[in-house]
């Protein structure tokens, strides 16, 4: 449904929806606006993942690449909001896009299957406005920073590992996440993250990328642009160092 | 010296120390780990130059990965 024009908003009872953050000053229509026109590239549909992709989905971004080459298994869903337990073995793709077009019908899916790799990053990112990092490794982590860079987007990065969460936002200072921790090659070679968490966690820190991403749609509030936000779940602490 | 890592506290003998200096003595010279001192990042490039004062909060983290 085409439900937004050349002139605005078009149908009155569409409104309801997003009304509750629409009486917020800081959006307004206005912002809303915004949002609907806006497209995000989420890698990783995973515990960071899933909750990005629903709360971004329930604000009403336009358009919304879900990106991850893997499968849903059952220890998954401690954590992994989006699935449930007879989509095990489904891809994850087609498995959030059919949650999501359930929760709206107003945003618009697109569904990269092989992950990001080295020789899809470029022409997938140049897609969208703004890149939301929630992979599980290294190796992708230092690409989306490569293509990022070079083609002068804004990305969101999240990790967590343990108790711990760490945000920021790259692409709009010069500091690159490279430069936070340069050893590429070393920490590439590691495997894909398998430690313990529990599922609170990236429901934390993925609601916070995925109201980082409102914010600079937006263009309200304190961002984490120059900031690098660290989280601890186990002792309840947050520090915010600057970049 | 007094200083502060990760908010315990840390005495060193050395009045004139490095955050390589640092790192090196707390074992902590390592790939994928980011320094701040006094909540401002200080990249690696600039580690052997920066030097530590009195009472400096050095916060040290390890990359993760997870998502």
């Amino acid at each position: 449904m085409k439900w937004f024009g050349k002139t605005g908003i078009k149908f009155l009872t569409e409104m309801e929806r997003y009304s509750r953050q629409i009486m917020l000053t800081e959006i307004g229509k206005e912002g809303q606006e915004k949002l609907f026109k806006a497209s995000v590239l989420i890698v990783g549909l995973g515990g960071l993942g899933s909750p990005v992709a629903l709360y971004l989905t329930g604000a009403g971004i336009g358009r919304i690449g879900l990106c991850d080459k893997d499968t849903v298994s059952i220890s998954n869903l401690q954590r992994q909001i989006l699935y449930s337990e007879e989509t095990e073995g489904r891809s994850k793709t087609t498995i959030a896009s059919h949650r999501l077009s359930e929760l709206s019908s107003h945003t618009r899916f697109d569904l990269w299957k092989d992950g990001l790799t080295t020789e899809n990053a470029k022409e997938i990112i140049s897609e969208y406005d703004l890149v939301i990092d929630c992979t599980d490794n290294h190796k992708t982590r230092y690409l989306i920073d490569d293509v990022c860079f070079k083609l002068n987007k804004t990305w969101i990065y999240g990790a967590i590992e343990g108790f711990d969460g760490r945000v920021s936002t790259f692409g709009k200072n010069g500091f690159r996440y490279s430069h936070l921790f340069p050893e590429r090659e070393s920490l590439s070679m590691l495997p894909n993250a398998a430690g313990g968490v529990i599922g609170p966690l990236p429901g934390i820190i993925g609601s916070l990328q995925a109201a980082e991403a409102i914010k600079l749609i937006c263009g309200f509030g304190n961002t984490l642009v120059g900031k690098l936000l660290l989280f601890n779940l186990k002792e309840i602490t947050l520090k915010i160092l600057e970049l | 010296m007094k200083l502060f890592v990760n908010q315990k506290e840390y005495h060193t003998d050395s009045n004139q120390l490095t955050v390589e200096e640092l790192l090196n003595e707390i074992q902590s010279l390592k790939p994928g780990v980011a320094v701040a001192v006094n909540d401002k990042v200080v990249r690696k490039v600039n580690w052997n130059s920066t030097l530590l004062t009195e009472g400096d909060q050095i916060t040290v983290i390890t990359a993760v990965c997870g998502g």
